[in-house]
């Protein structure tokens, strides 16, 4: 008769648990999120989720390849590619952080599982890093659009015409119509004449409080 | 007030809420408080004792009201987490009365003594909830009229049977307040659940009940409960019912909808041959007239070629060969066979006059084309036209009737060799030697030739009614249908299994020998009507030959509500059914009508079907109206007046063929240049139409819609004529997804269960269990539903917050395809399945996607967030 051999198949006693290995996860998504939303943005303007990750999608990459071992080596390498892809060259403190913490997660989780594991727990955390980030600049763009519509509900009371507010702010310069116009105003306030500012900061705070209410 | 209590329970989210819950089923709070209320009025309609109004209005308030406190918080989650526990109930004493009354005065006047009495009523008619409930009663004054407590109480309990047998072991109690009420209940049911021919049974045996003076009062998929004086008889005997069934058939058939469409139906549809139903064809006068109407307006008979149209038809270029000469002769004496055959003793044009007219008309193409397909339809109306003649076997008479009308003896074995595939030369010189004698226009003619069909097939009705009696249908159907009665008990249970055993023995050499669907005795070898033109069954041993015998078998019962589904929809492709929850009032199924009939006004008017409109639907959902979910088509005919003038114009096309024509017949468009602008106006303004056109105008769109709705209060048949679907190209598991989706709302707008069954002819026969929707899952739709936290349905508390993620579902797939990211054919299948959001964001931004907010918060709200 063939013996039965029942094989034990012990789990590594550095291998987190389950619960803990989710922690993980969640504490280096949270961390990349924070560290791309704090310190991150693109020199040049993109959508694209290449463009939005950055130095973090590089990150990812070297952990799928393994080309990089050392915690202290991931975070020259993701310092290294932030100076010359990001807008502000200069990594903060806090962002600083969110990397540490964030590197330290990874190794601990990638010390823990197995091969296939890990590459799976990558995708997933590629993806979801990149859902953090697009949803904030989602919301600012989204923020922006409804401010800036109410510039121009602002502009229009006190103008009334594109052309009066021409007339009367000339460094506008040369903008189609009072939507562009606004757009303008909302990156470039000091553009408006003092009290104007002070008017358009108590109109624009009343809207927020009335959508409050 | 029954609208401003239903309102109420809406706003309040008692469609949400639990009232009744466990094994035999679900039923929301609001579905079951309008049950009480329901029931406890028809009590009091029926109790000969005379209430003041202000009674009545408290005893119904009372009983909506009677479960209030189930809407607590406390209830609920001890029902959503140990579903069985009697806990639950500790907390249903009236702890908020002061609620309890504002609530009742949302829907109506109530001074504080009618208030302080509701609440006494309500606390005097459920059983103690704890010490608290006991403290209440005794502080408050006794109940002055007790009997408006024992009211709510008893509709309570009747309106809380969860099933047909549980009418029979009412406790004594309730036995005893029926009778002080002068009442006693009575109930029937049957087995199983078929579709229509089962609607049919229910009204038949509501009616034999209601001779006994028993109203109904509350509806099971399967069954009614009804109430009646103590002194009724509710004797059903078997020839009484049979004879009632037998009349509900015969009034289905006689319905405006159906009526319409038997003459239509026993022209082909429901098999390939051309007459497969002559017992509709001789079911009465009007189905007679309406048969030649439909043959006479197809385009075989009377289609003219569009002016812009090249001239390809194949009996056009036969025309044309035959006038270049070489086949002259051939016609000749084609002519001279005929008249040898047949006008020996009539006046004729001679072969000359016709050869010349033939060669006049040839200078002429329009004429021609028009000459090729006037004999195309001519012949094709005679051949219709011989096979009535051979229905009724009346060949003499037949003939005697054509020389009558004109002057003409035409051979009948010259006639039965005519067929679709006679060559075009024979069938010309018969048209030639025939076509003075009809009249002197092309119109004329094939209307007079019409209307002897009509003549002599009225002439022939007896003889037909006679040979093929539709009443031997529809008694045999209603005997079988009988056999599904199981309470009153008419026939004996053990001689109809013997039958089916017998047949089984008997037959079990041939194919099958039960029918596929309800297993009984299968008596006719048939096509699948609804499935397919031909279906096998996939029980044939290996290396058996399809065809032949081997097809399916169906029984006498089941092959009838093929046939009587075809009747009410052209087509029917997918079927369900919308039950109550556990069981249903007159006050839910008042709720139900009104929704249907939104619902058909709107597809009369639109001709888009609210069940395929899964975009809109999602929409709505969206924004959080759902309770206006009937109301859908009334902005669909905004969003899609493109496709409505479409259809618009397409009907017009069919009806009036050519733009002079329509410019003619309605003077109001006389200055239209296309049909398009004609369905323009139209569609702005249906009164430019005569009422007629109108009519037909509103029945082409009803038609178009693809939806059949039939209703009864036991419960609704949905027959879609088209699946609800995207493009059809899709996968089922896609197209799984949609049906679950359109399902749940059309139950959560009528607040009650949507059933799916596996197949549209399969019956239900198992206790549905309840919540708001059941189907059974296939393939990939299995873990969607897992990611849902659902296994084969929707529970009652769930049912807002699944179609809002579904609806989110839905409007981000179609987000992707706005801006070109979208996974093709399966997009919403392909989002549903993908587990990390990020990916699908990933696809929208790297296609260049605008950043939308909307996106992610749908892909958020979908993943449950």
């Amino acid at each position: 008769m063939r013996p039965i051999f029942i094989s034990d198949i012990a789990e590594s006693k550095t291998q987190p648990g389950l619960k803990d290995r989710k922690e993980q996860i969640e504490r280096a998504t949270d961390n990349l999120s924070g560290y791309l939303i704090n310190d991150y943005w693109p020199k040049t303007l993109s959508y694209s989720k290449h463009a939005l990750m950055g130095p973090v999608g590089k990150l990812l990459a070297v952990l799928v390849s393994g080309r990089i071992q050392g915690k202290e080596a991931l975070v020259g390498y993701v310092a290294n590619i932030h100076q010359n892809t990001s807008q502000r060259e200069r990594i903060s403190p806090e962002g600083l952080k969110f990397l540490n913490d964030a590197i330290d997660a990874l190794v601990t989780l990638r010390e823990g599982l197995p091969k296939r594991e890990w590459l799976r727990v990558l995708r997933d955390l590629d993806y979801a890093v990149f859902f953090k980030k697009y949803e904030q600049i989602a919301e600012r763009i989204e923020e922006k659009r409804k401010r800036v519509q109410n510039i121009r509900a602002f502009l229009e009371a006190q103008y009334g015409t594109i052309e009066a507010l021409k007339a009367a702010i000339p460094a506008l310069g040369e903008v189609e119509d009072l939507y562009a116009a606004s757009g303008k105003i909302d990156e470039q306030r000091e553009i408006l004449p003092g009290e104007k500012q002070v008017a358009l900061t108590e109109h624009l705070k009343a809207e927020d409080a009335r959508k409050e209410g | 007030m029954r609208e401003k209590l239903l309102q109420l329970g809406l706003k309040r989210g008692w469609h949400t809420k639990w009232a009744k819950w466990g094994m035999s089923g679900e039923q929301s709070l609001l579905a079951h408080s309008l049950n009480v209320h329901s029931v406890a009025k028809q009590i009091l309609d029926s109790w000969h004792q005379q209430v003041t109004d202000e009674e009545s209005k408290i005893v119904l308030l009372a009983a909506f009201f009677h479960d209030f406190e189930k809407e607590s918080e406390e209830f609920q989650s001890a029902v959503r987490e140990r579903l069985r526990e009697v806990e639950a109930y500790h907390h249903l004493a009236i702890k908020r009365p002061e609620e309890l009354q504002r609530s009742a005065r949302e829907c109506t006047d109530l001074n504080q003594a009618e208030a302080e009495t509701l609440i006494q009523v309500i606390r005097s008619s459920g059983a103690l909830e704890g010490l608290d409930h006991m403290k209440a009663l005794l502080r408050g004054d006794p109940l002055r009229e007790p009997w408006m407590a024992e009211l709510v109480w008893v509709a309570d309990r009747l309106a809380s049977l969860k099933d047909l047998q549980e009418a029979s072991d009412l406790s004594s109690r309730v036995k005893e307040v029926l009778n002080r009420f002068g009442l006693r209940v009575e109930w029937h049911s049957v087995a199983t659940v078929r579709g229509l021919v089962t609607q049919l049974l229910h009204k038949a045996l509501e009616k034999r009940f209601a001779k006994a003076n028993f109203k109904p009062v509350l509806y099971f998929p399967q069954g009614t409960i009804y109430i009646g004086p103590l002194s009724g008889t509710e004797q059903i005997s078997g020839d009484g019912l049979l004879e009632e069934v037998k009349r509900e058939i015969q009034q289905f058939f006689g319905s405006p909808e159906i009526s319409e469409k038997v003459g239509e139906k026993a022209f082909g549809g429901i098999q390939r041959t051309v007459i497969p139903t002559p017992q509709y064809l001789f079911a009465s006068e009007h189905s007679l007239r309406k048969f030649w109407e439909y043959v006479c307006g197809r385009p075989f008979v009377n289609r003219r070629f569009p002016k812009n149209l090249e001239d390809n038809d194949p009996d056009v270029q036969e025309l044309k060969t035959i006038l270049a000469n070489d086949r002259i002769e051939m016609l000749e004496e084609e002519i001279r066979t005929i008249k040898k055959d047949g006008t020996k003793s009539a006046k004729s044009n001679d072969t000359d006059t016709a050869i010349q007219y033939l060669l006049d008309v040839s200078r002429d193409p329009a004429r021609a084309k028009d000459l090729a397909l006037e004999v195309k339809g001519c012949t094709s109306l005679l051949i219709v036209l011989r096979e009535v003649v051979s229905l009724v076997g009346e060949t003499e008479s037949f003939v005697k009737a054509f020389r009558d009308r004109f002057g003409l003896v035409i051979r009948w074995e010259r006639l039965r060799s005519l067929s679709n595939n006679t060559p075009f030369i024979s069938r010309l010189a018969l048209w030639l030697v025939l076509r003075d004698r009809f009249g002197s226009k092309r119109d004329e003619r094939l209307k007079n030739l019409g209307k002897f069909a009509l003549d002599f097939s009225l002439s022939q009705l007896d003889k037909g009614q006679k040979k093929y009696p539709v009443s031997q249908t529809i008694q045999e159907a209603s005997r079988s249908l009988l056999d599904d009665v199981e309470r009153p008990l008419i026939g004996d249970p053990r001689q109809v299994a013997q039958t089916i055993f017998s047949g089984y023995k008997q037959e079990k050499k041939q194919g099958t020998n039960t029918c596929p669907f309800c297993g009984g005795k299968a008596v006719k070898l048939d096509d699948v009507t609804g499935q397919g033109a031909e279906s096998f069954h996939n029980l044939l041993p290996g290396g058996s030959r399809l065809g032949g015998a081997n097809k399916r078998r169906l029984c006498r019962i089941c092959r009838f509500e093929a046939e009587i589904r075809k009747l009410a929809l052209d087509r029917t492709e997918e079927v369900f059914y919308v039950f109550p929850q556990i069981n249903a009032s007159r006050g839910v199924y008042a709720h139900w009508q009104r929704s249907l009939t939104r619902l058909l006004d709107g597809m009369r008017q639109t001709g888009l079907s609210p069940l395929h409109q899964f975009a809109l639907t999602a929409d709505f959902i969206a924004e959080g109206r759902l309770d206006q979910y009937t109301n859908l088509l009334v902005t669909a005919q905004e969003a899609k007046s493109q496709e409505i003038k479409k259809t618009i114009q397409r009907f017009l096309q069919d009806r009036f063929e050519e733009i002079e024509f329509l410019q003619t017949a309605i003077p109001e468009l006389a200055d239209v240049q296309s049909f398009s602008e004609a369905a323009d106006k139209i569609g702005r303004n249906s009164d430019l139409l005569p009422p007629n056109v109108r009519q037909e105008l509103q029945g082409y769109l009803h038609l178009r819609a693809g939806a059949g709705f039939f209703a009864h209060p036991n419960f609704v048949y949905i027959g879609l004529a088209r699946p609800i679907q995207v493009t059809g190209k899709e996968a089922e598991t896609t197209r799984q997804l949609l049906q679950f989706f359109m399902g749940l709302a059309v139950a959560r707008a009528f607040l009650a269960t949507v059933v799916f069954p596996e197949s549209p002819l399969s019956l239900i026969t198992v206790d549905v269990p309840g919540g708001y929707l059941v189907l059974s899952p296939k393939l990939g739709l299995r873990e969607i539903l897992r990611d849902l936290g659902l296994e084969r349905g929707v529970p009652i508390d769930r049912v807002d917050k699944i179609l809002g993620r579904l609806a989110c579902l839905i409007q981000a797939s179609f987000l992707l395809g706005g801006a070109n990211a979208d996974y093709g054919k399966d997009t919403i299948l392909a989002v549903a399945q993908e587990d990390r959001p990020g990916k699908i964001l990933a696809r929208y931004a790297n296609a260049g996607g605008h950043p939308s907010v909307r996106l992610v918060k749908l892909l958020k709200t979908w993943k449950g967030g």
